[in-house]
């Protein structure tokens, strides 16, 4: 459904994208994550015909996004990271407005935007004028206004950002819907939990490459470290190997338990202030942290190992 | 092109104009109340020039009405200026609409509007004011026509290159007042300063008012609005140019501040 092939693109001297390729399956979510300045919106907007790329091919429903990106736009659905609504119309004016412009007229559009509110929840604020909205209603009025079109390749970016529990759960239920219908949705986020509750496969892109693609539980597998987790009264103590953040300390192990039955017998005088001791099992955001460099499997078994040969010696 | 994708957003900026009609009731209710303040003015000036019979109401109407249109401007710099401030400039991008469509969506509703407003200026001045038009009906559409032609021009031209909202709020203060001053608005352009007198052609507005008063004040025929509407359009024309050449879709427009 979609397929991007060595997407380049620079900003002068700045390279944002450098050959990205990224595959998007009829009913698959993928989610994008990356550090911010990865280059996730870029490639978004590329797509979407928003900006030029400087080389690579992109298809969307097998119409080539790049050369005829008008054709494209049909297929496609955008919301925006930065919310986009009209503050001074009403809800139903918003919605009715991006489903005229995907060609519907009449009944088939009143149907439409009748659809799209109820599955956001947004029916009863049809004539109620967007400014007046809560910022969760108005999240989900900006996402309901990417859905308006059905389209087949749908791109979310960060779309719930600022959003309250409940605003978030309707949201991601409503992609889940989607996506069940066959669209093929790339969904961007900072919120990694989002990406396990929607049983996304995951794409990372760091420095405008992408550096890991696949299922979500093969990548944790592959890359998720677990850890073990020791909470103290007051600061923790200075732990060769751990990382101390205030009463928290962390040591990053291949195996956590046996980490753990080795360690604690050697807290000496800290022992009366530990309070838990918590075995953190492999995620997909240990994943992410060491796939973007700022830890490394390798490095976490190799300081695992010698943390616990110290101790026993 | 799709012109029913056209009028789709014509009308979306239609609504979104008269969703707050403050600006566009005060741009037409102000030259209204210049025109009572300063008729006498303008009656004096032209029994002066040579028109006995002038209610003073065939100068100041049209030079009421030019200053305001030029004010006006506004309505289409803000119609796209706004769109980034609302986050949907590069969601309406993504949408089906071209280009095309979409700036002639914004254009076309506030031409109307503007067209709009020039009639009813010179309405009122007819039944209210006492102006009388001496010359060709015909002429005095022509004039008006050329005068929404050279707004949108400059509307397009600004929107290309100013940054900022209050950007584009001063250069049409100030462009109203200077263009259509030296164009001879306020007064005669025969009556202003030697210096003033040298460069008004340079101002479109002189060549708008130049129109309206051969039609108005000097018996004109149609032809009598060809010089005028044609240099008027040229003007719009290098506008338009230079409008095109540096209008991106993708550059960024503030709008607050």
């Amino acid at each position: 459904m979609l397929h991007i092939r060595g997407l380049t693109k620079a900003y002068g001297e700045h390279e944002v994208l450098r050959g990205v390729n990224l595959e998007a399956k009829a009913g698959e979510i993928v989610g994008l994550l990356g550090p911010n300045g990865a280059g996730k919106t870029t490639l978004v907007s590329i797509v979407a015909g928003l900006r030029r790329a400087d080389a690579g091919h992109a298809t969307v429903a097998g119409i080539d996004a790049l050369a005829h990106p008008e054709r494209a736009r049909a297929v496609l659905g955008l919301a925006p990271q930065e919310l986009g609504i009209y503050p001074v119309l009403s809800v139903e004016q918003n919605l009715g407005f991006f489903a005229e412009l995907s060609g519907l007229t009449g009944k088939k559009l009143r149907g439409r935007v009748a659809n799209v509110a109820e599955a956001l929840d947004l029916t009863e604020l049809l004539r109620q004028k967007a400014g007046t909205l809560s910022g969760g209603q108005k999240r989900r009025l900006h996402t309901a206004m990417a859905l308006v079109n059905e389209p087949t390749v749908l791109f979310l970016d960060e779309p719930t950002v600022g959003a309250d529990v409940r605003t978030r759960n309707q949201i991601l239920e409503v992609v889940r819907q989607r996506a069940a219908t066959g669209c093929a949705i790339v969904y961007t986020s900072h919120y990694l939990t989002e990406i396990e509750d929607l049983g996304a496969t995951v794409a990372v892109l760091e420095a405008g490459r992408i550096i890991a693609r696949g299922p979500l539980a093969d990548l944790v597998a592959e890359h998720g470290s677990p850890a073990l987790r020791l909470t103290f009264e007051g600061s923790a103590p200075a732990l060769d190997g751990f990382e101390i953040a205030g009463s928290v300390a962390t040591l990053l192990t291949p195996d956590p338990a046996h980490a753990a039955a080795m360690i604690l017998g050697h807290l000496n005088g800290s022992t009366e202030r530990l309070r838990s001791v918590d075995i953190v099992r492999p995620s997909l955001e240990a994943a992410y942290l060491a796939l973007t460099g700022r830890r490394s499997n390798e490095d976490a078994t190799a300081k695992t190992e010698e943390v616990i040969d110290e101790l026993v010696a | 092109m799709n012109w029913s994708r056209s009028l789709v957003l014509m009308r979306q900026n239609w609504h979104l104009l008269m969703a707050d009609p403050a600006p566009i009731v005060l741009l037409t209710a102000m030259p209204l109340v210049m025109m009572t303040f300063l008729q006498g003015t303008g009656r004096a000036v032209l029994h002066a020039a040579g028109y006995p019979d002038a209610s003073g109401a065939e100068l100041v109407v049209p030079g009421m009405a030019v200053m305001f249109s030029f004010f006006g401007v506004g309505f289409i710099g803000t119609a796209f200026f706004s769109e980034h401030g609302w986050g949907t400039w590069d969601r309406l991008r993504a949408s089906r609409a071209g280009t095309i469509e979409i700036v002639l969506g914004k254009i076309l509703p506030s031409a109307l509007l503007m067209f709009g407003q020039l009639v009813l200026l010179f309405a009122i001045g007819i039944g209210v004011f006492g102006m009388k038009v001496s010359g060709s009906v015909a002429g005095m559409i022509v004039m008006m026509l050329t005068c929404v032609v050279l707004l949108v021009a400059f509307s397009m031209l600004l929107t290309a290159v100013l940054k900022t909202a209050n950007q584009l709020m001063a250069v049409v203060n100030l462009a109203a007042m200077v263009l259509a001053g030296i164009g001879g608005a306020l007064a005669p352009v025969e009556v202003l300063p030697g210096w003033a007198q040298a460069i008004a052609p340079a101002s479109p507005a002189y060549w708008m008012l130049k129109g309206f008063r051969a039609v108005i004040l000097e018996r004109g025929g149609l032809d009598a609005t060809i010089v005028p509407a044609a240099m008027t359009l040229a003007f719009a024309a290098g506008m338009v140019v230079i409008a095109v050449w540096r209008f991106s879709v993708t550059d960024e427009k503030v709008w607050d501040n």
